[in-house]
């Protein structure tokens, strides 16, 4: 499995609980620039408003680096003003900044890869107001470097050649936005690499959505700080004055969720990625979590994860199956299932 | 004077160091015999000091099994995040009964094609034997496309096939359908051929709700239908190779004669990914020769 990251910005409060979540990393004096907004497909997106210079908005992703391998990014962005020539709109980032692209003048991207110097590979022009779901394949060496990239699924440009520079770099994260004033918005964002047998290849213009608790499931076994179960859960955006809590192990909560968008497709769906925020009230791993599926009147639990003990932080389990049947999940099977956790 | 003798014993005590408290210094003076003999000694002892256990800090640490009865799990928000592909053109066919399919999108191939409850409806009669509709524009890269088809209504005696097809020309295509024919009953057929004979695989299957689904990765194709549970893909052992990059693609409802009615209905066709050819223009430039 090669899915490196993924991320629609659904759910988060406010820019201290994105950053807080693991998700991003956001120097402070650019973090007033940086909101959520609406997304591209309802939801959210975030937004940088680039009120300031030399702002930078790292997404890191977690590369093997035993397995030096192409790395594939995608996002969707929109310009929401005018853009200055020399404005860094992106990098896909290692230990210098490997493969790049720049705003130019009469609003085209321009593309770089680096190798003694920065080498212009390509362009795209762009229309300020409107969504692009940009893919970049990137990979350093000196003979079979790749730098490709992608609008709304066609290939614009593909350059091979030598890009090795100093040594060869491992890409591990996407910074956007680096010197320049640029307003633009993000969303759908995901890293692949080209290892493995899903997931390791460009996945196209794809899109998050997330849906959230609506109604008590089969188990209310955690005790809720106020009202209903469900209830202490549901927030689309964070809020952490009421909680469920329990100390036995083996407690399960379970909750009824919103139903699937409509406009999903069945044969369109690649994975579901279960998000908690949760803590543990002593700094002592004596106490964990796992997240439940509950499909069909049969649990299914997740592998056990430890837990923060400071703030309520992000447990993810991305699961791309349904475990019911082991095939891929469907607006049905997603509408008839219930999710919760157990205390672990 | 004969024998001088003077010894001088000096004791100190230190301020700095209890521990060196004795020092001793003897002079022993000159004698008769002699007055250049001196004979003078010092002698500074130096006492051994009292060694001292000292203790500034004692405390007892406890080792033990971490396990705080009090430690609470708290969960505060809980959401799901649904990954999918956002596909590049969804037609779900809403509509007046009777309109056309939308024009923009599509040109009528064969028969009268139109809206029905917000389906597409593909019937053949008694007037046709052919039913069809043709994207307008070509699709290219990578592409994957679904159409969900219910068999409404079908002659039981007559050979007819319904499905969703790419192509380029008369004899290059692959397209997956639903038939029937006399000889192999009910079935998903996969048809395809690139530029001469045509080569079938079928799977036996009686559904009359399905979706059917085309695959394209470089210049290999693949078809799958949806059983009610799953995608199933129609022969997984072969594939077919097309090598150009940009295909139109077609439904179609067709029987062998027009003895009896066959009515598809199309809930929904959706192509998920790939790209449309003359979607927009790139790397455009002027150049004014004043």
């Amino acid at each position: 499995m090669a899915l490196l990251y993924a991320e629609g910005f659904e759910g988060y409060s406010d820019i201290d609980q994105y950053e807080e979540s693991g998700g991003v990393v956001i120097p402070s004096y650019i973090q007033p620039y940086l909101s959520f907004g609406s997304g591209r497909n309802g939801g959210q997106s975030l937004i940088n408003s680039g009120g300031v210079f030399q702002e930078e908005l790292t997404i890191p992703f977690t590369y093997p680096a035993t397995n030096n391998t192409p790395v594939i990014a995608g996002f969707a962005i929109k310009f929401n003003n005018a853009m200055t020539n020399g404005d860094q709109l992106f990098r896909i980032f290692g230990d210098l900044f490997n493969f790049s692209g720049l705003v130019g003048q009469s609003g085209s991207v321009l593309f770089y890869t680096h190798i003694a110097n920065n080498l212009n590979i390509g362009s795209y022009p762009i229309v300020q107001g409107k969504w692009y779901y940009f893919e970049i394949k990137y990979y350093a060496d000196n003979i079979n470097g790749i730098a490709e990239f992608k609008v709304n699924e066609e290939i614009i440009f593909s350059w091979s050649g030598d890009n090795y520079y100093v040594s060869r770099v491992t890409p591990y994260c996407i910074k956007f936005g680096w010197n320049g004033w640029m307003d633009y918005q993000i969303d759908d964002v995901y890293v692949v690499d080209t290892t493995g047998t899903s997931f390791n290849d460009y996945l196209g213009d794809i899109r998050i959505d997330a849906i959230f608790p609506s109604a008590a499931g089969n188990y209310s076994q955690l005790t809720p700080s106020a009202g209903n179960n469900y209830e202490c859960v549901d927030e689309s955006s964070f809020d952490d004055t009421d909680y469920v809590y329990s100390a036995n192990s083996g407690d399960k909560d379970s909750y009824d969720y919103d139903a699937v968008p409509t406009d999903l497709d069945d044969a369109a769906i690649y994975t579901l990625r279960m998000m908690s925020f949760s803590k543990r009230t002593v700094a002592s791993d004596n106490i964990k979590m796992k997240h439940l599926i509950r499909q069909g009147g049969v649990d299914y639990v997740q592998s056990e994860q430890s837990l923060a003990d400071d703030n309520f932080s992000k447990v993810e389990d991305f699961v791309f199956e349904d475990p019911s049947d082991s095939n891929p999940w469907t607006k049905a099977k997603i509408n008839s299932a219930e999710f919760g956790v157990e205390v672990g | 004077m004969a024998i001088r003798n003077t010894q001088t014993v000096v004791e100190a005590l230190t301020d700095g160091d209890p521990k060196v408290r004795n020092t001793q210094t003897v002079v022993e003076a000159l004698t008769d015999g002699d007055p250049k003999v001196r004979n003078t000694q010092t002698v500074v002892e130096v006492l051994e000091a009292t060694n001292y256990f000292q203790l500034a800090q004692q405390f007892v640490q406890v080792i033990s099994n971490n396990d705080p009865s009090g430690n609470e799990f708290q969960l505060a928000q809980q959401f799901i995040q649904i990954i999918s592909k956002n596909p590049i053109a969804v037609q779900d066919f809403t509509g007046d009964d009777g309109d056309p399919p939308d024009s923009d999108f599509w040109s009528v191939t064969d028969g009268t094609p139109t809206i029905q409850s917000n389906d597409l409806e593909l019937l053949v009669n008694s007037s046709n034997t052919k039913d069809g509709v043709k994207t307008k524009k070509l699709v290219g890269g990578n592409f994957e496309i679904v159409a969900d088809i219910n068999v409404d209504d079908y002659a039981a005696q007559d050979n007819w096939k319904a499905g969703v097809g790419v192509n380029l020309s008369a004899d290059e295509y692959f397209e997956i359908n639903r038939e029937y024919d006399n000889v192999n009953g009910h079935s998903i057929v996969v048809r395809t051929a690139d530029g001469g004979a045509e080569t079938v695989y079928r799977v036996s299957d009686t559904t009359t709700d399905t979706k059917l689904k085309i695959k394209k990765d470089g210049n290999v194709f693949k078809g799958w239908y949806w059983d009610g549970t799953a995608f199933v893909e129609v022969n997984s052992s072969d594939t077919v190779g097309l090598t150009p990059d940009e295909f139109w693609t077609y439904m179609v409802a067709e029987t062998k004669n027009n003895e009896a009615q066959l009515r598809i209905l199309v809930d929904k066709f959706t192509i998920l990914s790939g790209y449309f050819a003359d979607a927009f223009l790139q790397n455009v430039y002027i150049t004014i020769i004043q």
